[in-house]
C-alpha cells in the first residue's frame, strides 16, 4: 500500500514536471512570426427582435465591406492582417447593447466598435466605449445629442437630425432662389414623441434664423390619431406656403388623405424621412402621395450619380440580391472609414499593445479627412468635427414622381437625377 | 384666431362623422357588457378584424368594401360564437381579475396573430369612389366617410329594432335583466349569450369595414379605438347601447370643437376632461339606467 501511495505522488510530480517545463520551453520558443494575423472590431446590431429585419440588412452591409477589404489585401500598414468581426446581438435594448458592447471589449478584446442603429442603443453602447476608452465608429444613428456629450472615443459618420433640419430650411432658399421667392410662410405638422418633437423644434430654429416665418406648429399623438381633420383646418386656416412633416406610416398616409379631401393646397410638402419613406406607405399612398419631398440618406436612383456606387452595388447585389440602401451604404461606409483609420493607426502602434493600438485608432479618426471620392454615400466626405461628428456628411431630398411613382433625387443640385416640380399642383389639378 | 360659424359647422359635421364609427365599437362593447357583464378588451381587435376581412376580400376576390361588409360581420360573428363557447362561458362567475386577463388574451391572440399572418404593415382599401369628395359652400366630406355615418345609422336603428321587436332580442334583454328569471322564463340564457358576444363584436367589425374605407389599417390599430370605446360607454351610462351611440357622436364633436377652439394637441385630453366631469356628476353615465 504505502509502495502504490509512494508512486502515485511521484507520478503526479512527473506530470507536474513535465507540464511546467513544456511550457516555458514554448513560451521561449514559439515562432516569433507575423505579429498580427488579423484585427477584431466589435458590432452591435439588433438582430434579433423587432428590428432583426433592419439588423440583418446592416449586417450584410458590414459583411460585404470586411470581404472587400480583406480581398484587396486586408491591413496592408499590418502585413495584410485581415479584418475579423465580432458581432454582439443588442436585441434592440440600450441594456443589453451595453452587456453585448462590454463582452465585446474585454472578452473579444476588439480594437474597436461599430454601431448600434437605434441611438438609445448606440447612446449606451458609447458609454461603455468611452469608460473603456475604445474608439466607437457610429454610422447609423441619427439624434443629435450623441455628439453632444462631449465624449472623446465617440465619431459619427451620418449626417443627424440637425443637419437634416438645417438642410431643409437650405432646401427653401434654394426653391426660392430659384423659382422667385414662393416661400415665407410655413407650417410644421409632427407626431409628439421625441423624435417628432425635436424635429419640429430644430425646424422652428433654423427657419427663423433664415428668416422664414413659422405660422403654426400641430402635433399629433401617433399612436391614438383617429382623425386629422381639425390638424389641418387649424394648419390650413393659417395659410402656409409650406408645410413641414414629421410622421410616421399611417398617420403618414392619413396626412395626405386629409390634405387633399380638406383641399389644402400648399406648394410644397416637405417630410422628414420615416414613414414617408417606408415602403408601407410608399406602396400605400398610390398617387396622392406624388409630388411630396422627403428628406432621405440614400436613395436608388443615386447609383447613376456616384461612380463608385454603382459598381459596388452590382457586386452587392450579385450576392445577396437585394440593392444596397440607406441602412446597408451607411453601416458599408463605416466599415471602411474604420478601415482608413486603422491603416493610419498601424503606422504608430501595434494591435499587440491593445490600449496603445486602441488609442492610435482614436486620434486616426479624429485626424482623418476623406474625399467623397473615396465613399459612396451622397456627402462631401468624411471629416469629424471636435465633438466626432462628420461635418461633410448631409442628406439628399427625393420628391415621389408622377411617371413611376418612386422617390427621385432632387438635391442637392449636382446629385439630381430629375426636374423636380415646384410649386405642387393644386389637387384640382391634379384631377380625381 | 377668428373661429366664424363656418370653422364650428365644420368642426362639428368632422366630430359626428368619426364619432359614428366610434359609436359602432362602442355598442357591441356595450351589448357585451350588458347583457353577459364582461368587460371585453378585444373589441377593437374584432374591430381590426372586421377591417382585415375587408382588404383581403378585395385585394383577392376584387370585393366592394360596401358587399363586404355582410361578410366581415358574418366572419366576426362566428368569431365571437366561437370565443364565447371556448373562452368567455367558462369564466362568466370567475372573479373580474380573470375575465379581464381571459379577454386580454384573446386581444393578444387577435392582434399578434394578425401581425404574424399579415406582418405589421399598414395597408389601405383604395376603391373607385375612395378619393370622392362632397363638396359644399363651407366645407368638404369625403364620400367615404358619408357612406360611413349613414351605415352607421342602419346598424343602430337595425339594432334597436332587434333588440325591442324581435322575440330573441327582447329575450336578450330579459337575461341582461335579470339572469335567473329569464333562464326560469324558459330563456336559452347560453345562447342569448351567444347570441350577445358574436353581435356585439359583429358590430365592431362592421366599424371596422367602414373605417378601413378612409383610414389606413395595421394589426395593432384597435387598441385607441377600443379605449375611446370605453370611454363612450362608461360615458353613455354601462350598457347603455343607445347611450353609447350618442356619446360616440359626443366624443367625436368635443375632440374636433375642442381642437377648434383651444388647440389640436389638446383635442383628446378635452375628451377626457369632459369624460371625467360627466363622471362626477352623474356617476351612473348620461343615459343612467339598463336597457
Amino acid at each position: 500500500m504505502k509502495r502504490a501511495a509512494l508512486s502515485k505522488v511521484a507520478a503526479v510530480a512527473l506530470i507536474v514536471v513535465i507540464v511546467v517545463v513544456a511550457v516555458v520551453a514554448w513560451l521561449a520558443l514559439r515562432p516569433k512570426g507575423p505579429a498580427v494575423k488579423e484585427v477584431k472590431i466589435g458590432v452591435v446590431l439588433p438582430l434579433s427582435g423587432k428590428l432583426a429585419e433592419t439588423g440583418a440588412d446592416l449586417k450584410r452591409g458590414i459583411e460585404f465591406a470586411v470581404e472587400e477589404i480583406n480581398a484587396a489585401g486586408g491591413i496592408k500598414n499590418l502585413g495584410g492582417a485581415e479584418i475579423r468581426v465580432v458581432y454582439g446581438d443588442s436585441a434592440g435594448k440600450p441594456e443589453t447593447g451595453a452587456a453585448e458592447a462590454e463582452r465585446l471589449i474585454t472578452e473579444e478584446k476588439v480594437v474597436a466598435l461599430l454601431g448600434a442603429y437605434q441611438s438609445a442603443v448606440t447612446k449606451t453602447v458609447s458609454e461603455v466605449a468611452e469608460r473603456y476608452k475604445v474608439p466607437m465608429l457610429n454610422p447609423d444613428s441619427t439624434s443629435p445629442a450623441l455628439t453632444e456629450r462631449g465624449y472623446k472615443w465617440f465619431f459619427r459618420t451620418t449626417p443627424h437630425d440637425e443637419t437634416f433640419a438645417a438642410q431643409h430650411v437650405e432646401f427653401l432658399d434654394y426653391l426660392n432662389k430659384k423659382y422667385g421667392n414662393l416661400i415665407k410662410k410655413v407650417a410644421i405638422i409632427h407626431e409628439d414623441t421625441e423624435w417628432g418633437a425635436k424635429t419640429a423644434e430644430a425646424w422652428q430654429k433654423h427657419l427663423k434664423a433664415h428668416g422664414y416665418e413659422v405660422v403654426k406648429v400641430v402635433s399629433y399623438h401617433a399612436a391614438t390619431v383617429t382623425s386629422l381633420d381639425s390638424e389641418i383646418e387649424t394648419i390650413k386656416a393659417a395659410n402656409p406656403d409650406a408645410l413641414f412633416a414629421a410622421s410616421y406610416v399611417s398617420d403618414a398616409i392619413l396626412l395626405v388623405q386629409t390634405c387633399k379631401h380638406k383641399d389644402f393646397n400648399p406648394k410644397l410638402i416637405l417630410a422628414q424621412d420615416a414613414g414617408f419613406i417606408n415602403p408601407s406607405y410608399v406602396k400605400e399612398v398610390g398617387k396622392d402621395g406624388f409630388y411630396i419631398f422627403s428628406r432621405e440618406v440614400f436613395n436608388w436612383d443615386l447609383l447613376e450619380k456616384i461612380p463608385r456606387l454603382k459598381a459596388i452595388n452590382d457586386r452587392y447585389k450579385a450576392k445577396y440580391g437585394v440593392d444596397l440602401n440607406g441602412n446597408s451604404a451607411r453601416d458599408y461606409t463605416g466599415v471602411w472609414v474604420l478601415y482608413y483609420a486603422i491603416e493610419e493607426a498601424a503606422k504608430k502602434a501595434s494591435p499587440e499593445n491593445l490600449e496603445e493600438f486602441r488609442k492610435a485608432i482614436r486620434d486616426a479618426l479624429a485626424a482623418i479627412d476623406l474625399p467623397a471620392d473615396k465613399i459612396i454615400m451622397p456627402w462631401a466626405g468624411v471629416k469629424f468635427d471636435s465633438k466626432g461628428q462628420n461635418i461633410k456628411g448631409r442628406g439628399i431630398i427625393v420628391q415621389m414622381r408622377p411617371e413611376d411613382g418612386k422617390y427621385h433625387t432632387v438635391y442637392p443640385p449636382e446629385l439630381a437625377t430629375v426636374e423636380l416640380t415646384f410649386p405642387m399642383p393644386t389637387w384640382a389639378e391634379r384631377g380625381g | 384666431m377668428l373661429v366664424s360659424l363656418a370653422d364650428v359647422a365644420r368642426a362639428i359635421v368632422s366630430g359626428v362623422l368619426i364619432g359614428s364609427v366610434y359609436s359602432l365599437i362602442a355598442m357591441g362593447l356595450a351589448l357585451i357588457w350588458g347583457v353577459m357583464d364582461i368587460i371585453n378588451f378585444a373589441q377593437g381587435d374584432f374591430m381590426m378584424l372586421g377591417a382585415f376581412t375587408t382588404y383581403w376580400l378585395l385585394e383577392l376576390a376584387g370585393l366592394d368594401p360596401l358587399l363586404s361588409l355582410p361578410v366581415s360581420f358574418a366572419l366576426v360573428f362566428a368569431l365571437g360564437v366561437l370565443t364565447q363557447r371556448v373562452v368567455i362561458e367558462r369564466i362568466l362567475q370567475a372573479p373580474m381579475v380573470s375575465q379581464i386577463s381571459a379577454t386580454f388574451a384573446v386581444l393578444m391572440m387577435i392582434r399578434y396573430g394578425a401581425e404574424a399572418a399579415f406582418g405589421p404593415f399598414t395597408r389601405r382599401v383604395v376603391t373607385s369612389y375612395t378619393g370622392t369628395v362632397l363638396r359644399f359652400s363651407w366645407t368638404t366630406i369625403p364620400l367615404t366617410r358619408a357612406i360611413a355615418f349613414s351605415i352607421s345609422l342602419v346598424v343602430a336603428a337595425l339594432l334597436y329594432l332587434f333588440l325591442t321587436r324581435t322575440y330573441v332580442g327582447l329575450a336578450i334583454r330579459a337575461t341582461s335583466q335579470n339572469r335567473m328569471a329569464a333562464s326560469l322564463m324558459g330563456i336559452d340564457i347560453r345562447r342569448m349569450y351567444m347570441l350577445a358576444f358574436g353581435i356585439g363584436v359583429g358590430v365592431s367589425a362592421v366599424g371596422g369595414t367602414l373605417l378601413s374605407t378612409f383610414f389606413p389599417i395595421y394589426p395593432e390599430m384597435g387598441g385607441f379605438f377600443c379605449l375611446i370605446a370605453f370611454i363612450i360607454v362608461v360615458f353613455g351610462g354601462f350598457g347603455s347601447i343607445f347611450g353609447a351611440y350618442i356619446s360616440g357622436i359626443i366624443i367625436g364633436v368635443t375632440e374636433a370643437v375642442s381642437a377648434l377652439f383651444i388647440s389640436p394637441t389638446l383635442k383628446d385630453v378635452v375628451a377626457f376632461l369632459l369624460f371625467i366631469i360627466i363622471i362626477l356628476v352623474k356617476p351612473r353615465g348620461l343615459f343612467g339606467a339598463r336597457m
